[in-house]
């Protein structure tokens, strides 16, 4: 059996699923990073794959997914610091404990 | 390569330097930090204003266009004004000021590369530099809970989103196979594919987060509430002024010939955003999460103009930017001002303001009123016109549901009038102190609405004329 695009893409979508569904049921902020991590990979898998398929393949793809990983880092480093910060004044990483608007 | 369609980008990346320099000179201080930061990034309107070329550079995927020009002229607008509400009311220790400006500064250069690229990729970089230094800001006051929770929760939906956006995009790429906006136009023709039909949708939920069209709202809420609130108005203001000019080159450019696709989504999405934001408004008790509310609600009046035809749409988006940029950051400043003088932000206590700060009390009522849209302010014409355009392509029944839901808004707006002058002020409640910053903010943001609703006509023209050079014909 050769491997096609549509195998990568219907990867890449199961990854997608995967990731939304971790990111919406998970409990812990932690959680949900990691997640989020996995939406962003299969984001990166359709964008690899996608170039390499082309008729003449190009770098574009790969390109793109580079500045997706630079990106979802950045966002990952930021997301962990603030974790941080409220776990050493709250002890809190449980998302629905983070409640203290709307009362 | 001439450098004048990049001066404002880089004199904003200057500037930040600049800032971070003068934190570093005097570093537990905001001596040098606002004075800084004040100068530059007025230097940097004149040029934003003045310098207009139009050219395409780097092949195509950078433009200096009319859409461009005029997004920055609000980007600048909106952090100058953000900053000045800043100075003397943020609730961080002054050795931060110094970050906070600078990452202002780094969301509005983000924004401004978001709005000049035709490229997925540069877009996509232009909206993460903006994306991260918002939740950074959001965040920013970690001595205070309510902020970082805002945080997290602004960060974990927006990346969930951006995730979203992201694959969208990565789908677009592999029906198209490129990633310059007229190649997607050109590959994706007239007939959509599965691939980028799913793609389509998925990238307008992305954008759906960023314009916070419901059901993608749910963040705005929590975030205008908790993160410290000039970060709220700037994220109200200048954030949603450039999703709604990010859909425009998406949707009115690559995805043009495929209006069928996502034209009943923003309809329907346009739809809801005014019912949901004006209903949930009523009802709050919060000032600031009022304002979040009846930011959602304008965010659906967007819509409606946005489905126009492109040309008017645009040109009416454009106009309605402008007016919503001053309304509502002189709402967020009034907020501002009474809750940095009392130190509260509940509704209720803004009962008989009329009589401690007349002024304020007034300049509130104004800015109230034009979101509302009543004449002679700016956001009366600026909904007219964005109505009109949506005739131009028929849709009578958008029209009247955007027009009941104008007047539904207008209850909670009086409900806060009839707080400040109908209601007696508790006892012992003297006038409030406003400090010089606010004030000129205030000042300047009340007269440019008065100046819009009055004589429309000199922006108008402008952005007319912008909107018909970019979608040239119909």
């Amino acid at each position: 059996m050769t491997l096609t695009l549509t195998h990568y893409l219907v990867l890449a979508a199961l990854l997608f699923c995967l990731g939304v569904y971790g990111a919406i049921t998970r409990k812990n902020a932690i959680g949900i990073l990691m997640a989020l991590e996995l939406v962003f990979n299969a984001v990166n898998l359709t964008l690899v794959a996608a170039g390499r398929f082309r008729p003449q393949p190009d770098a574009v793809g790969q390109l793109f997914a580079l500045f997706v990983i630079a990106a979802a880092a950045a966002e990952s480093i930021l997301g962990l610091a603030i974790i941080l910060a409220i776990y050493r004044r709250r002890v809190v990483v449980n998302a629905d404990e983070m409640d203290l608007m709307k009362n | 390569m001439s450098m004048a369609p990049w001066m404002v980008e880089l004199a904003t990346a200057a500037l930040l330097v600049l800032v971070l320099l003068a934190d570093l000179v005097a570093p537990r201080g905001k001596r040098f930090v606002w004075p800084t930061f004040l100068g530059g990034s007025l230097v940097i309107l004149g040029l934003a204003v003045f310098v207009r070329g139009d050219a395409f550079l780097l092949g195509g995927s950078y433009a200096a266009d009319g859409i461009s020009w005029l997004g920055k002229i609000v980007i600048v607008i909106g952090t100058i004004l953000a900053g000045a509400v800043s100075m003397d009311s943020l609730p961080i220790q002054e050795k931060y000021h110094g970050a906070y400006a600078a990452l202002l500064l780094a969301a509005s250069l983000g924004m401004m590369v978001l709005v000049s690229s035709r490229e997925l990729v540069t877009m996509y970089v232009g909206l993460e530099t903006s994306a991260v230094s918002l939740y950074g800001l959001a965040a920013l006051a970690k001595r205070d809970v309510l902020s970082l929770e805002a945080g997290i929760k602004y960060l974990v939906i927006g990346a969930l989103s951006s995730g979203v956006l992201l694959y969208g995009l990565a789908l677009v790429y592999a029906a198209a196979g490129t990633t310059s906006l007229d190649g997607i136009r050109a590959a994706l023709g007239h007939a959509p594919s599965p691939l980028s039909a799913v793609g389509i949708i998925l990238v307008l939920l992305g954008v759906g987060f960023k314009i916070t069209m419901v059901p993608m709202h749910v963040w705005t809420p929590d975030v205008y509430q908790g993160a410290p609130t000039p970060v709220s108005a700037f994220i109200s203001v200048v954030s949603k002024s450039v999703g709604f000019l990010f859909a425009i080159r998406l949707f009115s450019v690559a995805f043009a010939d495929l209006r069928y696709v996502w034209e009943p989504f923003f309809m329907a999405g346009a739809v809801l955003t005014m019912t949901v934001g004006n209903l949930a408004a009523i009802a709050q008790p919060s000032a600031k999460r009022l304002l979040a509310y009846s930011s959602i609600s304008q965010a659906g009046y967007l819509l409606v103009g946005f489905v126009g035809t492109s040309s008017a749409g645009t040109s009416a988006v454009l106009f309605y930017l402008f007016a919503y940029t001053l309304a509502n950051v002189a709402a967020f400043a009034a907020v501002i001002a009474f809750s940095s003088s009392t130190g509260s932000d509940r509704l209720d206590d803004y009962a008989g303001l009329a009589r401690r700060s007349p002024l304020l009390a007034l300049v509130f009522t104004f800015a109230l009123l034009s979101l509302a849209g009543i004449p002679p302010l700016a956001g009366f014409i600026g909904k007219i016109y964005l109505f009109s355009a949506a005739m131009e392509r028929g849709y009578l029944w958008l029209v009247v549901a955007a027009a009941l839901n104008s007047v539904a808004s207008l209850y909670y707006y009086l409900l806060i009038l009839r707080r400040m002058y109908f209601t007696e002020a508790p006892l012992g409640a003297g006038p409030l102190r406003v400090s010089f910053p606010v004030k000129a903010v205030l000042l300047l943001t009340t007269v440019g609405t008065f100046w819009l609703g009055i004589l429309p006509g000199p922006l108008m023209q402008v952005v007319s004329e912008v909107s018909s050079r970019v979608f040239p014909g119909p």
